[in-house]
């Protein structure tokens, strides 16, 4: 196999990339103008990738916040090991993290809050569900996964990285995330069955 | 090429082979692998339909402007507190929060001599002498703490806080800032109430908590 425990993504010649670094120079200069132009390019991205760690819209707004005055404050302890994008997913990655482990601190003492947003609701799947929208069903399938677990899911299938980008943004070891999916994909199909068996009707 | 991989290997790679970013040489083999292996198929056909629901999944739709407006207050605002006029980041907290504890014993031993007095509130006079009690709620049945904020915290964070702990904020800011709020809960007894101030003290969005103490005057 062809495999490097541990090793950290190439930064190989990128268009976007190049662009980022572009912005992030600038930004590191004061320059607001390009520092607006990268919020606006991964205010979306972070925004769903908080979200679906956390399962908190507003945790995840303020998460956008946090990771970009991050950029803001420290663009230049950016290394060029990895890609801008990566970067930046990895603080994104620990804030929420963070963001999540916090909300849960204060659930615990404190009942009055509205979790029905919240992840992990059941730690069981249901064996029958009276929705047959997949999508409906995916939905429910990622809350019963760890956060961890869901983040490689989306990391993989949403956005489109390596495992090797992915244990970069994660800060964990390769099979590490190999293993996280693997057990992702264990949970999902228990809640999706159908998957495989037929042409997606969504 | 002659070199195979291994089932497990190669199932547990089909993801990756999936959103196609294996490198070459990883792709040619878990792709020779699948067309010779029936579960690797089916885990491929799975993976490939939960890929299409995953990139199908909506995204939320809110727009970046309001986003970036609200961060670049919190920029300006760390800039205008770092020009000398007031000191509002703590880099410290944990040194912090003995300093604060340290003063706060220290006052209690001055003022208070002992480890209870009870606490009488007459409205009607308002020049009495107050003292509160260390493990007493209040006549009111309420519990009151101090908190000041840290200086990064936003609006939302804060009222995010507040109904946390299911508190009402009765007073505040001070000039140093410090709000007291009410904790609406039932009667709360002193270890409780000391757990909700150590985690209060280990929370980053807070600089201090403790229990609030009323001012005292005198006639």
């Amino acid at each position: 196999m062809h495999e490097q425990p541990q090793a950290q993504p190439q930064r190989a010649h990128d268009t976007e990339d190049d662009a980022d670094l572009a912005l992030l120079r600038r930004t590191n200069d004061g320059d607001r103008a390009a520092f607006h132009a990268l919020y606006a390019k991964f205010y979306h991205p972070l925004l769903r990738f908080i979200y679906r760690i956390t399962g908190q819209l507003e945790l995840a707004q303020e998460g956008v916040n946090d990771v970009m005055l991050v950029v803001w404050k420290n663009g230049d302890a950016f290394g060029g090991r990895s890609k801008v994008a990566t970067w930046i997913m990895g603080i994104a990655y620990h804030k929420a993290l963070k963001s999540l482990e916090k909300a849960r601190r204060w659930s615990d003492r404190v009942t009055t809050m509205d979790f029905d947003n919240s992840t992990e609701l059941s730690a069981t799947i249901p064996e029958h569900t009276t929705s047959t929208d997949l999508k409906d069903l995916l939905e429910h399938g990622m809350k019963v996964l760890s956060a961890k677990q869901r983040a490689v899911v989306e990391l993989t299938y949403y956005y489109g990285y390596s495992y090797e980008e992915i244990a970069a943004i994660a800060g964990c070891p390769i099979n590490t995330v190999k293993t996280r999916m693997f057990h992702a994909r264990a949970k999902l199909k228990n809640v999706l069955p159908s998957l495989g068996r037929d042409e997606l009707q969504t | 090429m002659n070199e195979t991989i291994g089932h497990d290997q190669a199932i547990e790679l089909i993801p990756w082979f999936v959103n196609g970013t294996l490198s070459g040489a990883d792709h040619e083999l878990v792709e020779r692998h699948v067309r010779q292996c029936l579960p690797c198929r089916a885990a491929l056909q799975e993976q490939r339909q939960l890929a299409t629901l995953v990139r199908e999944h909506p995204t939320i739709s809110l727009t970046a402007d309001q986003g970036f407006e609200r961060l670049m207050e919190r920029v300006d605002d760390d800039v205008s507190h770092s020009d000398g006029r007031e000191v509002t980041r703590i880099p410290a907290w944990s040194s912090l929060s003995n300093r604060w504890a340290l003063a706060a014993a220290a006052v209690l031993v001055a003022v208070l001599g002992a480890t209870t007095w009870m606490l009488t509130l007459d409205p009607g006079t308002s020049r009495d002498q107050e003292f509160v009690t260390l493990t007493q709620n209040l006549n009111d049945g309420t519990v009151r703490l101090d908190i000041i904020f840290a200086a990064n915290v936003t609006e939302t964070e804060m009222r995010a806080l507040v109904r946390d702990l299911a508190g009402t904020i009765v007073s505040g800011p001070s000039a140093a800032g410090r709000y007291t709020l009410r904790l609406d809960t039932a009667a709360i007894d002193a270890s409780e109430l000391n757990d909700i101030i150590d985690r209060l003290n280990h929370d980053d969005r807070v600089r201090f908590a403790g229990r609030s103490f009323i001012e005292v005057e005198f006639e």
